[in-house]
């Protein structure tokens, strides 16, 4: 009796998370492996299947690398951001003043919304007005085009993202820093360890799994990248800026190549997935 | 003679050089200046005319500094009342919908022992690892397949699904509650969503707390969901978009615009700083 109340009230608690777990994040996976078999357009109610098609025509075209290669800009990016974020963490960690303010202030762009920040920053690179090409205007040098068929369009980009995430980053390793114990740091100051020494000695090897997990955080989110060149530069000129997931949704909603969206959805997904896997094993290793 | 730092409670690295005290602090600054820069830069062309920006450029005080002609222009141009309306009803209906579900869902894998919770727990978990990006084609295929498409509801359905993140959060402090609280309300004659909803909830509250001020930010600040699933139903992410469309080269509206979209973000970081900073730590670390 009691076993049986106790089940239904089981069952009552988890029936809705559970058929939306079902619904929005297994059915969607199984899904888009079927769509990228197919040859659907997302209209019509049929769809054929062609076998590996999608997929054949995805690596035999050059275009898949090149947007891979802007998607590049984005994972360097987001190494320097994690130096940059763990850096500043160490400095908010040591004797100086005002670290809270410090603290809060360079979190803060985490939180703004990231269609004004993009916009933003579209002021700031803008070519003929802008307030970065009026001061090289007045210091009598070239103005920059930042949004230009060069490969570095792809940074003026990503460097958006910087902007925006660097606080984020910092703030993970200011915890991550709290976490090891005052006591080390203690002894290898009676030993008469410098700063860097402290750095390289005890707070490196200490945070090494907060540093892995969030590098690969922040590298999944730079191979998933969309934002900044889809709103600001939609992938071009001629598709300089063009990344993995703007060219996928490009595929679908433009072109209406919904099979072919579904396996580049597929691709990015299994290399994301394989690079998790590299990094557990390295983990495990390291761990050891 | 060398004056030697000495370690207080909250400093883990001692500085103890001048020279390095004072790079230490001109990073910071920089930083600092690199955050406001930008923000302060559209504060004031937002306050320009259009001839007098045209005249003066950015690198000027503006006229008047009650100018607000351009965020008027904004507000109407860009509809961004009824963004601001939809935005709103959003987080109305799912933010609680989603605290009710996250809570319930961790009081039942907390409190109950059954055959099939480690599988429950790895199930939500593996989402996760499933970059989110790569299956929006196949989402957007189901939303439309369930008519939600262009509806509100698509947003308000893909806002409360649980994730991993507030199920351990809400554990974390489900576990510290003795169960001898259970055990005693369950001896006076309470059902089990009575002890959830008298026990278990109230204790939870410095975590719904945290957990509703970070989805609340997070549908605020979300541009995909609605641009994607629902075009027709303006955000206030969305409508900033579609202003922009051919305005792009007027920057002193442009500035207005980001601005008003912006700011309301920035005003609850203002209040609620420390609370968001340790919320977004809580969840990352743990």
């Amino acid at each position: 009796m009691e076993r049986k109340s106790d089940r239904m009230t089981i069952v009552g608690f988890l029936i809705v998370p559970v058929i939306s777990l079902i619904l929005f994040s297994y059915y969607p996976l199984f899904k888009l492996f079927q769509i990228s078999f197919t040859n659907w357009n997302g209209m019509s109610t049929s769809m054929e299947y062609v076998g590996f098609k999608n997929y054949l025509d995805i690596f035999s075209q050059r275009e898949l690398f090149e947007v891979f290669a802007n998607n590049m800009a984005y994972v360097i990016m987001a190494v320097i951001q994690q130096f940059a974020g763990l850096f500043l963490a160490i400095l908010l960690s040591s004797n100086i003043k005002m670290k809270n303010t410090f603290r809060a202030i360079l979190f803060m762009p985490y939180i703004i919304n990231g269609v004004a920040v993009a916009f933003m920053f579209n002021y700031m690179y803008d070519f003929t007005n802008s307030p970065i090409n009026m001061v090289l205007n007045l210091m009598g040098l070239k103005p920059i085009s930042f949004f230009s068929m060069s490969y570095a369009s792809n940074f003026s980009l990503a460097f958006i993202s910087f902007w925006k995430y660097v606080g984020f980053t910092m703030v993970i390793y200011l915890a991550a820093l709290q976490s090891i114990s005052h006591e080390i740091y203690e002894a290898a100051r009676v030993d008469g360890a410098s700063f860097f020494q402290t750095i390289r000695l005890i707070t490196f090897p200490n945070i090494k799994k907060v540093f892995q997990i969030s590098l690969l955080l922040s590298f999944n989110g730079a191979l998933q990248v969309y934002f900044e060149p889809f709103l600001i530069t939609k992938g071009g000129p001629n598709g300089r800026t063009a990344t993995f997931i703007t060219k996928t949704l490009n595929l679908a909603f433009d072109y209406g190549k919904y099979g072919k969206a579904a396996a580049m959805g597929v691709v990015l997904l299994i290399i994301i997935i394989l690079i998790t896997l590299i990094q557990k094993m390295f983990l495990k290793e390291g761990g050891a | 003679m060398k004056k030697l730092h000495t370690a207080d409670e909250n400093s883990t690295f001692i500085i103890n050089s001048i020279q390095g005290r004072l790079s230490a602090y001109m990073i910071l600054v920089g930083g600092v200046f690199l955050v406001f820069a930008p923000l302060f830069l559209l504060l004031i062309v937002s306050l320009k005319g259009k001839t007098e920006y045209l005249m003066n450029g950015v690198y000027s005080w503006p006229e008047n500094f009650l100018n607000l002609e351009n965020y008027i222009t904004a507000f109407i141009e860009g509809r961004f009342a009824i963004g601001f309306w939809n935005t709103f009803l959003l987080i109305l209906f799912s933010v609680p919908l989603a605290l009710f579900l996250g809570t319930m869902l961790a009081y039942a894998l907390g409190r109950f022992n059954f055959k099939l919770k480690g599988f429950l727990f790895a199930a939500f978990l593996i989402p996760t690892f499933i970059p989110g990006m790569t299956v929006t084609i196949a989402t957007f295929t189901l939303i439309k397949a369930l008519g939600l498409y262009n509806t509100m509801f698509a947003g308000i359905i893909l806002y409360i699904g649980t994730d991993i993140m507030q199920i351990y959060i809400f554990l974390q402090f489900i576990n510290q509650i003795p169960i001898a609280l259970d055990e005693s309300a369950q001896i006076d004659g309470a059902s089990k969503f009575r002890i959830y909803w008298s026990i278990i909830l109230p204790q939870l509250k410095p975590a719904i707390a945290t957990t509703f001020i970070l989805k609340v930010l997070a549908i605020y600040n979300d541009f995909f969901t609605p641009y994607i699933y629902m075009p027709k139903v303006r955000t206030a992410a969305t409508s900033l978009n579609s202003f922009a469309g051919d305005r792009m080269a007027d920057w002193p509206l442009m500035s207005s615009a980001i601005i008003f979209i912006a700011i309301p973000t920035i005003l609850v970081y203002v209040f609620l700083q420390k609370f968001i900073i340790g919320g977004v730590t809580d969840g990352a670390v743990k």
